[in-house]
């Protein structure tokens, strides 16, 4: 089929615009005509054969349009063919009770039925532009069972990590939320239907929408990734777009070779993606505890005490990245603001790494109150065994750096209760080689530097 | 150090107008993460525009050994026994596949294909396959990830170094060391975050300061040279005859002079004078404190070589490289020339790597030892490989080998790169790559995820388009990442 000529199409656009005007002066008519069955309002019987004119010139305009917009396509046939019928009926029907204004019972007879055709028409106009289920979408179940739809379905039930499945539990809803309302049996723009698995593969006028392992040349992408004001950007400007994280997790999942099976579990995705798992599957924004690299959990910290504690001169606060919650303490150099670790114990349990090697600090009490503590630097730093034990209930604890300190045996019990400890350091330490040993064969999945020889 | 408290109360103006100029994308980014951006402490000058990476890192520090030249990798890394097999024999052309020459060889009649004079062995528990002539790099055999499988497009050292250092073969863009310091502020307050160290005295192919340039960026982010001499860094010590003194109060009007100039002009460049007048303020203290090595016991120097006492060698940039990580520098770049072995290549080869398998291996094993190698990236590697045909003729006792881009190898250790690893492999000839290919670009965008920035993401606009390190290339390797 020939595309049509763009001045079609263009002038075609005015239908949503121009169809309004006649339904207007259309039941304005009938109204003025109910109205002047009263002897108060005899006077209005006058100006219906006006009205009533306008409304049947701009109904014959509005028909004309629409059947140029009928060209552009993409509406479901069935209900377009309805509309269009029954928006010609009204606009003949319309001259048709103008001709007849003469003969009061034809008159009425002609003037209730193309308001009923009106009904009809403009009912269906509504359905090819929104969807047939747009007015009962919000409406209670029972007003929903009276127009014929079924019972609003609950919303997904929330899935089990382990059983989530990416393509279904993650991809599909994406679509589902910012495509299917225009790419639905009722709606087929560009030929393309979202709606339905087999559909969406099979792809639209131009051809399948991705192309399985190569981002670059699938079409789905390309759209999403042009600039907003594009006429081919994907949704179309007015539509709410993807948002960043669900267009990388569109780009990862086609990258993979678009599988339909594959588990969110198994998946290998960058943390961005995973953190998009984690807020769609569990519900909670980058909770992600089972995403595989060991974040803590741990409370947000609070900006407000961040704000204050920026002002000591030599302390770095930092975000460890965009995408984690937890953040990183850092004392630059000895002669900081830093007296003790006082002030910093109201954020404490929002640190996960903490790096104390340059602070000069004296006293570390209140060490244990870093829960969430992952990494701690303590290398050349005057940290006792008493103080050392403060860090027995940091359960996270990845990595723990002693080089260059006055810790000795006396430290092994609290060492070794580290129990998912993965690197310690202990190169010039006063830690014997029998506290090593003891050390190793207690925590034999941790990597215990004594220093190294070439 | 207590001095440079008197700036402080400047900064709350420099820091709100530095972060005006930048845009209010990054005002309102930096006010995000520091509500009170504007009258924090010094340190807040140093953010990086990204106000932080992208997802977790794994490293916080690079340290990029760059052998310039083009190592030989068929004489260090990668083992070809047919080559030894075929020796004096002409290259197939099926090998060749008319892969483009050099002026040097396009001349020659033949091209025989020349043999390693040296052995092989595996070594470590990983059982790496390495050289006779990398004794020391062979006792870190378990900690290092070698890559065979590095390609590039470049032939000629110039565009192929930098196209290793910015991204793209012609000069102009930013190099690695800038694009991070942009992106990921500093660490230190009194040291510049990219520090480029120099071989001294080295013939080879020459080195130029565009290598650690800005490109585009905000000229605060270059990589700042320090040279073993008396003067490390030049024109940072006050002339003869001028006091301290004198210099703050000259310091402090230059600055009032300064923003006159910005209040004119407008041009964000002033402020990046005034950043970098006033880190050469303090690197007057810190940068003799770091060069001064004499506070290094014996079984530090012991570890890097005889060498290392000597300011100015491979062995002794190793040596303040570390001591730099441990100032909290992002990106130090160690440059050693000599590795362009056209000719000569049997003797010439010992030497380069007498002057530098020890001091590598050294500072991996140091890094280690100070449980800082979890957070750094050492990478060892030179802009292309060398051929396996001979340049020049063959001998019995001497051959040389030409450029040859089309495969060669690098190695890297430190956190986020699986030690005790080889990926990629080339063919048996040595020539292309069979497996797993690893383009320039490709490497570029691991590093970059090792900082955890997503190289796509990280862009700057430039004339109307948006640059980034690995332009429009560039996939992250994931095979090497632990």
């Amino acid at each position: 089929m020939e595309a049509a000529p763009d001045w079609l199409l263009f002038l075609g656009r005015f239908h949503p615009l121009i169809v309004h005007f006649p339904i207007g002066l259309l039941v304005m008519g009938g109204f003025l005509a109910w109205m002047s069955r009263k002897p108060k309002w005899q006077g209005l019987k006058d100006a219906v054969p006006i009205v009533w004119l306008g409304g049947a010139l701009f109904a014959s305009l509005a028909v004309i349009l629409g059947l140029m917009l009928a060209e552009g396509g993409g509406y479901d046939e069935g209900t377009l063919d309805w509309h269009k019928w029954l928006g010609i009926g009204v606009a003949v029907l319309a001259w048709a009770t103008w001709a007849l204004k003469n003969k009061p019972k034809l008159y009425a007879a002609g003037l209730i039925s193309s308001l009923l055709l009106l009904l009809g028409a403009g009912h269906n106009g509504g359905n090819l532009t929104h969807g047939s289920d747009y007015l009962v979408q919000y409406a209670p179940n029972p007003v929903r069972a009276i127009a014929g739809f079924p019972p609003k379905v609950e919303k997904m039930e929330p899935v089990a990590w382990e059983e989530a499945e990416v393509f279904t539990h993650v991809i599909q809803p994406i679509l589902k939320q910012r495509c299917v309302s225009c790419h639905n049996p009722r709606k087929i723009k560009g030929g393309l239907r979202m709606d339905n698995q087999e559909m969406l593969l099979a792809g639209g006028d131009n051809g399948p929408i991705w192309v399985a392992g190569k981002v670059d040349e699938s079409e789905i992408m390309r759209r999403l990734h042009l600039p907003e004001n594009d006429e081919e950007h994907m949704p179309p400007r007015g539509k709410k777009p993807l948002s960043d994280a669900q267009i990388e997790t569109l780009s990862w999942w086609i990258e993979q070779g678009a599988e339909l099976e594959q588990k969110v579990a198994q998946a290998e995705a960058p943390e961005t993606v995973m953190a998009y798992f984690s807020s769609q599957i569990t519900g909670e924004a980058g909770a992600g505890t089972a995403a595989a690299d060991t974040k803590t959990q741990g409370p947000a910290i609070d900006m407000g005490m961040v704000a204050e504690l920026s002002q000591i001169p030599g302390l770095s606060i930092q975000p460890i990245s965009q995408s984690d919650a937890l953040w990183e303490i850092k004392v630059l150099a000895a002669d900081s603001g830093l007296q003790s670790l006082e002030p910093l114990l109201p954020i404490a349990a929002s640190i996960k790494h903490l790096d104390l090697s340059s602070s000069g600090l004296e006293r570390f009490t209140g060490l244990d109150q870093f829960t969430s503590l992952t990494h701690l630097h303590l290398e050349h730093s005057a940290i006792s065994n008493d103080e050392l034990a403060q860090l027995r209930g940091l359960s996270h604890l990845l990595y723990l750096n002693l080089f260059d300190t006055s810790i000795s045996d006396a430290a092994v019990p609290d060492l070794q209760s580290l129990s998912k400890l993965g690197q310690l350091y202990l190169w010039q330490s006063q830690i014997s080689e029998t506290g090593v040993a003891t050390l190793r064969q207690q925590l034999p999945d941790c990597e215990i530097n004594t220093g190294l020889v070439l | 150090m207590c001095d440079c408290h008197q700036y402080e109360p400047k900064y709350s103006r420099r820091d709100f107008l530095a972060k005006t100029t930048m845009g209010l994308g990054a005002a309102a980014l930096s006010s995000l993460l520091n509500p009170l951006g504007a009258f924090a402490s010094p340190l807040n000058d140093r953010k990086g525009i990204l106000g932080g990476p992208h997802y977790s890192p794994k490293i916080k520090r690079v340290i990029y050994l760059f052998q310039s030249g083009g190592p030989s990798q068929l004489d260090l890394f990668d083992h070809k026994p047919l080559l030894n097999q075929r020796n004096g024999e002409e290259l197939p052309p099926s090998i060749r596949q008319g892969q483009r020459l050099t002026g040097m060889t396009a001349g020659q009649k033949s091209f025989p294909l020349a043999g390693t004079h040296f052995q092989f062995a595996r070594h470590g528990q990983s059982g790496q396959l390495l050289s006779e002539l990398l004794p020391y790099t062979s006792k870190i055999a378990d900690d290092i990830c070698i890559v065979r499988s590095m390609y590039t497009e470049a032939i000629n050292h110039d565009p192929a170094i930098t196209f290793f250092q910015t991204g793209s073969q012609q000069p102009g863009r930013p190099s690695i060391g800038s694009w991070i310091s942009y992106g990921l502020g500093s660490d230190n307050e009194n040291l510049p975050s990219f520090v480029v160290l120099v071989t001294k005295d080295k013939r080879g192919q020459p080195l130029y300061a565009r290598l650690w340039g800005s490109g585009f960026l905000p000229s605060q982010h270059q990589g700042v040279q320090f040279r073993a001499g008396k003067d490390p860094v030049l024109y940072l010590t006050n002339p003869p005859g001028i006091d301290p003194e004198d210099r703050e109060r000259y310091m402090v009007y230059l600055e009032k002079m300064q923003r006159m100039q910005y209040e004119e002009w407008g041009d964000p460049e002033i402020h990046g004078k005034i950043a970098q007048y006033e880190m050469a303020y303090r690197m007057q203290t810190s940068v003799p404190e770091i060069m001064d090595t004499e506070g290094e016991p014996d079984y530090i120097y012991d570890l890097y070589g005889e060498d290392s006492r000597k300011p100015g060698t491979f062995a002794a940039n190793c040596l303040l490289a570390r001591r730099l990580a441990e100032r909290g520098v992002k990106f130090i770049q160690l440059y050693h020339q000599g590795w362009d072995q056209h000719g000569n290549l049997p003797n010439a080869i010992r030497t380069q790597c007498q002057e530098t398998d020890q001091a590598s291996a050294a500072l991996v094993m140091d890094l280690k030892q100070r449980g800082m190698l979890d957070d750094t990236l050492v990478i060892w590697g030179g802009e292309f490989g060398r051929t396996n045909y001979s340049q020049g003729q063959l001998t019995e006792t001497n051959f040389g080998r030409d450029h040859h881009p089309r495969c060669f190898s690098i190695w890297m250790a430190g956190g986020g790169i699986k030690p005790g690893f080889a990926y990629g492999a080339t063919d048996e000839f040595g020539y292309n790559v069979a497996e797993n290919g690893v383009h320039v670009h490709d490497f570029q965008a691991t590093l970059m995820h090792l900082l955890g920035i997503n190289h796509e993401r990280f862009t700057y606009k430039y004339q109307g388009r948006r640059f980034r390190l690995t332009d429009v290339h560039g996939h992250v390797v994931k095979d090497l990442l632990a």
